[in-house]
């Protein structure tokens, strides 16, 4: 059975999601020990690729996904309009060339080897159902729920899969709730504004599960999560990320040796040199590796 | 890291509880095994029942609810690990934390 991580990484004029996709294929691939697979487009995304960061990805697919949504992403500096594509994240079941795959986000940055038990079960298919603050400010409290409908909220940020009738079938409910994402808006109640691949998942996983509440098996622990508004202080790599909100006053927090979800794309890339910077031997584990100053997981 | 940014850094703030929350959710993360296809968690029950019950082969439900097979040995000596691993981490990460008094000690 091979095993492998996924990331989707399409980039835009705001955003260089490849260079995102590379750090987070980095901490993946050291931790994990897994090969990491990019799903990217155009012929800009495969341009920044092919001149930086080529050499973190074992695999390349390039789709022609040309379906974009624009949205605002609000951070503690600033609002930024961009265009995101994110609507053909469910292809990723014939997409991906693994038995066994690991769907993470180009914004999800692992710093452990935990989701790795994963795969040594029988589960065909897992996500997060919970998420977890790290600033303590319930800032995802209104996201437990789908819309006035009140299921349960299923996160599309890291999904593990196989090649599964189950799998499957949630990836191609979700294309179908895609295409008809208005009259799924009005069933569920909530705003079909932008369609987000969380909504989506939540009610393929409800249905498919026979409509009830927890039938699944979710991935292990919540979802670490440091919002937008978020502000990245320092990223270390195998290590941790230090960062800065508001709370009472300025409060500086502090997470080592756990999966985070940086939803600050614009602070996440300054610090890719942290990472990128330092390179460790194929085949040889990250912890294995004395790294002045850096504390390791062992 | 300029001097404006450390000297702005020394005026932040430590929120202890925050903070204890999230070792606490980062230990029960590091506490899941997988064994024989099935998810469990290295909680002190398991650890004590797989300690006590002392048959080669019994069966567990595991964290999904499903019935598991599991190897009494094998099991005990992954539960072992990863309960005393996350426990110990989070001992020392939450001794750690107990130094820091304001963002700049972080």
């Amino acid at each position: 059975m091979s095993k492998g991580v996924v990331i989707f990484a399409y980039n835009t004029p705001e955003f260089n999601y490849i260079e995102m996709a590379a750090i987070a294929a980095y901490q993946a691939s050291i931790e994990m020990l897994l090969p990491v697979t990019l799903i990217t487009n155009n012929e800009i995304s495969m341009a920044i690729l092919k001149n930086n960061y080529e050499e973190y990805f074992s695999n390349i697919i390039v789709t022609n996904t040309q379906e974009e949504q624009h949205r605002e992403f609000r951070f503690h500096d600033g609002i930024i309009k961009s265009v995101w594509y994110n609507k053909d994240r469910m292809s990723v079941y014939d997409l991906s060339p693994y038995d066994q795959t690991l769907l993470i986000d180009a914004d999800y940055f692992m710093f452990n080897r935990d989701l790795k038990e994963i795969f040594d079960t029988s589960v065909d298919f897992a996500c997060y159902d919970e998420v977890h603050d790290l600033t303590g400010q319930g800032r995802f409290n209104a996201d437990r729920y789908l819309g006035y409908s009140k299921i349960p909220m299923q996160w599309a940020t890291v999904i593990y899969f196989t090649k599964s009738p189950v799998a499957k079938a949630i990836f191609d409910f979700m294309l179908h709730i895609k295409k008809n994402y208005e009259y799924y808006a009005a069933l569920y109640a909530f705003d079909p504004g932008v369609y987000r691949n969380d909504f989506a998942l939540s009610i393929a996983v409800q249905t498919i599960t026979g409509y009830s509440k927890n039938n699944f098996c979710k991935l292990p622990g919540k979802l670490a999560t440091l919002d937008s508004q978020v502000e990245i202080l320092y990223v270390r790599a195998f290590d941790g990320i230090m960062y800065r909100y508001k709370d009472r006053k300025d409060t500086v927090g502090s997470i080592s040796h756990t999966n985070v979800h940086v939803m600050n794309k614009s602070d996440m890339s300054s610090f890719k040199n942290n990472i990128l910077g330092i390179k460790t031997m194929p085949g040889v584990m990250a912890g294995s590796i004395p790294i002045p100053g850096i504390s390791i997981q062992p | 890291m300029d001097i404006q940014n450390i000297k702005n850094l020394a005026d932040t703030a430590f929120n202890h509880s925050v903070h204890r929350k999230n070792l606490k959710e980062r230990a029960e993360s590091k506490m899941a095994v997988a064994h024989n296809g099935g998810m469990f968690k290295a909680s002190m029950e398991l650890y004590t029942f797989l300690r006590v019950w002392d048959e080669p082969h019994l069966y567990l439900e595991d964290m999904y609810g499903n019935p598991v097979q599991v190897d009494q040995k094998e099991l005990l000596a992954k539960v072992t690990e990863a309960f005393m691993y996350a426990m110990n981490d989070w001992y020392v990460e939450f001794a750690k934390a107990k130094l820091i008094r304001k963002g700049s000690d972080v």
